[in-house]
């Protein structure tokens, strides 16, 4: 038998309430989907907004993106290029896909000029959630937002995915924050913030994202066996 | 790597640039070749050693052969082994992001924030290393003394992706070789991660079978990821009798 230990991606939602500080939000909402230019098990692939703030989400966050800027790697950009041209392809299929199911484009949605492995960052709105990007890792620079009512509704929509990775919760209320925190099926839960990374946390996911936990103490035990032993003097 | 390509990129220790495999403490040609690219420009900046089974299955048995000599090394020679390699990444951080850059194209502040974040781990485990500790429990049984010891699972086979090069192979590798187990690295081969390779193997240079070896790098046979003995573990020779995985990917679409 092999001892096992495996991380298999993710498909983090990304959770902002109106209670939640909104600029806030959409400056870690921003690094939550577009760092590593969005090549990341941690990176928000399903952003839902409660609607009483959506239009204004919507506003700020395509207007930071469409600022992003997008080169080779040495010229330090915000973005740089995907891994290859699969990659490229499957940027823009979801998002025809998801403007056949009606989303609508708030910015980029095309390849870059900085070359053939380049995609715009794109902010997709209205993305339903039957569209292939709302289950899918997309691996990119790819933002689908999508509106919700209430508390109940949200967690079940994020919860409703084969992935259980990380989930990102923005709001002020801490007993929403708690409730929050135990309702979501993923190995970490990040509120108002997006970096929880790091040496000493034990990382990994639930359900198809994985087995077992990397990091901390935990991750060395991963490489190690228990042998019990029971001895008498005589 | 080409010279050109990493004076491009304004690497200045050429000592890292690698293109052969690491196996046993020695580095080694593969039977062919593979290209890296830089997915910036479409370039090929350099070449990684493609091994065959033969020899990931040397590989293979070399871990297995260094397997109780690693185990058997106090906590704190482990430990001081991994806290050099710490040092080592640390010292080379701007060469080991620029080459990052170039072979992975993430750009230089993150490659530089992933180096940081990759030697996090080696430092972490160098001091986590000295302490698998040994658990007693109250007994049960009448005059019977009861304890519950760690102790290293075997070799470890690591494959590591391509978008976090450098920090998914330290976790996992600096977690294994503070545990005691020597450690077979496969990282996706377009990617070879060579930064942290160069500075595993230097950490290695005073005792050569403690990284004992890294990196075959042959393609796996499909494109589709496989179970984390694809590669160098799952080489043909026989099932090894202590061993673990860890494996970091994507699972194939249905």
């Amino acid at each position: 038998m092999k001892r096992l230990v495996l991380e298999l991606g993710g498909h983090a939602p990304v959770i902002v309430f109106a209670d939640a500080d909104l600029d806030h939000a959409v400056a870690e909402t921003l690094k939550a989907k577009f760092a590593t230019s969005g090549q990341d098990c941690l990176g928000a692939n399903r952003i839902y907004v409660e609607r009483g703030i959506y239009d204004a989400f919507a506003a700020r966050f395509t207007e930071a993106v469409a600022a992003l800027s997008v080169g080779p790697g040495l010229d330090d950009p915000d973005i740089g290029p995907l891994m290859n041209a699969r990659a490229v392809e499957k940027q823009a299929a979801h998002v025809r896909d998801a403007v056949e199911q009606g989303a609508r484009v708030l910015c980029g949605g095309e390849g870059h000029a900085a070359g053939d492995l380049f995609y715009a960052p794109t902010v997709l709105a209205d993305v339903p959630d039957t569209a292939r990007i709302m289950a899918e890792e997309t691996f990119g620079p790819v933002a689908p937002l999508t509106p919700f009512d209430d508390e109940a509704e949200v967690v079940a929509r994020a919860n409703a995915s084969e992935y259980g990775l990380v989930a990102y919760v923005h709001s002020l209320d801490p007993r929403r924050i708690y409730r929050l925190s135990r309702a979501l099926q993923f190995g970490m839960v990040a509120v108002n913030r997006t970096k929880v990374t790091g040496a000493p946390i034990p990382f990994g996911g639930m359900k198809q994202s994985g087995l077992g936990r990397e990091g901390a103490r935990r991750g060395m035990e991963e490489f190690m066996e228990i042998k019990y032993v029971c001895r008498d003097w005589r | 790597m080409h010279a050109a390509a990493a004076a491009r990129a304004g690497i200045e220790d050429a000592g890292l640039l690698r293109d052969r495999a690491l196996v046993a403490g020695a580095w080694i040609a593969g039977t062919g070749t593979l290209a890296v690219t830089d997915p910036a420009t479409g370039e090929e900046i350099g070449t990684i050693a493609a091994l065959s089974g033969e020899q990931s299955g040397e590989a293979v048995a070399a871990a297995d052969r260094a397997f109780a000599d690693w185990a058997g090394r106090l906590p704190q020679e482990r430990s001081a082994i991994l806290r050099r390699w710490f040092e080592l990444m640390t010292e080379a951080r701007e060469d080991l992001a620029r080459i990052m850059v170039l072979e992975q194209g993430k750009p230089l502040s993150e490659a530089r924030g992933e180096i940081d974040y990759a030697a996090s781990f080696v430092e972490f485990y160098a001091e986590e290393a000295k302490r698998p500790n040994i658990e007693g429990v109250t007994s049960h049984l009448p005059d019977a003394e009861v304890e519950l010891w760690l102790e290293p699972a075997g070799v470890a086979a690591l494959v590591t992706p391509w978008n976090f090069p450098s920090a998914m192979l330290t976790r996992k590798a600096a977690a294994a070789l503070a545990a005691g187990c020597p450690v077979l690295a496969h990282p996706r081969p377009r990617r070879p991660s060579r930064r942290s390779r160069s500075a595993c193997s230097r950490s290695a240079r005073g005792s050569p079978r403690a990284c004992s070896t890294s990196s075959p790098a042959r393609r796996p046979r499909s494109s589709r990821p496989g179970p984390p003995t694809r590669g160098c573990a799952r080489s043909r020779s026989p099932v090894r009798p202590r061993s673990g995985g860890s494996f970091t990917g994507s699972r194939p679409r249905r």
